[in-house]
């Protein structure tokens, strides 16, 4: 498998998970999200992916949108986290610690099993 | 083609025209939006355009979610569904029908003429034959009892043909029930 294309499936899987991350810190606006997720290569988007996931979270009220006025220019639209998007990403994240646990442990005992 | 904030919103804006009034307005302000922070951020108009992409692609990927949501079906489609639904069923029915319908009548008309049959060999009408294994001659005094077997064996299958036909009709009203619009 090339490893392009593994990169790029664990992002799309991720994906949700970051932006709701970032959503739940603080209300967010797209192009804010965009920005922040850039600044790591691993999870670059483009608004043309970002947006339609917005959507769909939207649509299954995971979050909620609110258009607020910004001080320089048209006003935003703010994304924030619904009760269920707040427990959604609770269990996300416990999940992600079991995955990274498991990766970890998985590690420790190839190394356990060398010195034998 | 070289886009610019106005005629870039007009181009995403008619791709949208699919979706409620309310949510391509939503989106075109979002974009909107979008265009003035990455102005503001320092981007040229040019370089913020070209990070959102081919506007049509862009209204696409908003579209596909919608579509995607409320399981569209477009007309297209449902007219596909008639052609096959109309040409396979009738071509099958073409064939089912004639076959069961003639087996179901046929063996149903042999099953009641038989017994009368029967009757009317027993009293000496020896034009009527009838024999078993094709050979030995059934005996006039047992011809009403004969006939009686072989016309409760010939109505057996008219009728287990019959349900067979009445079957194949529900299958079609049902299958031809899905393809109308549930509402």
């Amino acid at each position: 498998m090339e490893i392009t294309e593994w990169v790029s499936q664990v992002r799309r899987g991720l994906l949700e998970f970051c932006v709701l991350r970032l959503i739940g810190t603080e209300p967010r606006y797209g192009y804010e999200l965009v920005t922040t997720l850039n600044r790591w290569d691993f999870l670059a988007v483009t608004e043309g992916t970002l947006y339609p996931l917005l959507r769909r979270l939207l649509k299954e009220q995971y979050i909620e949108s609110s258009w607020r006025e910004s001080e320089t220019g048209p006003p935003r639209k703010y994304y924030a986290l619904t009760a269920s998007g707040c427990e959604l990403l609770a269990s996300m994240s416990a999940e992600w610690e079991k995955i990274t646990q498991a990766i970890e442990d998985l590690q420790t005992d190839n190394k356990g099993r060398n010195w034998l | 083609m070289s886009w610019n904030r106005e005629t870039y919103l007009n181009a995403f804006g008619e791709r949208l025209r699919h979706l409620p009034e309310e949510e391509r307005l939503d989106a075109i302000r979002e974009i909107d939006s979008t265009i003035f922070d990455g102005i503001s951020d320092g981007l040229s108009e040019a370089a913020i355009l070209n990070r959102l992409g081919d506007p049509v692609r862009l209204a696409k990927a908003y579209q596909s979610d919608y579509f995607l949501q409320r399981e569209w079906k477009s007309p297209l489609r449902n007219i596909w569904l008639m052609i096959s639904f109309y040409s396979t069923t009738g071509l099958l029915s073409a064939m089912v029908v004639p076959l069961l319908a003639t087996i179901t009548y046929g063996f149903g008309f042999c099953a009641a003429v038989t017994p009368l049959a029967g009757l009317l060999r027993t009293f000496g009408v020896n034009w009527i034959s009838m024999s078993l294994a094709g050979e030995n001659d059934v005996p006039a005094i047992w011809s009403l009892p004969y006939a009686l077997v072989v016309a409760l064996f010939l109505g057996a299958i008219a009728y287990g043909t019959r349900k067979l036909l009445h079957r194949y009709f529900r299958f079609v009203s049902r299958q031809h029930r899905k393809l109308l619009p549930n509402k």
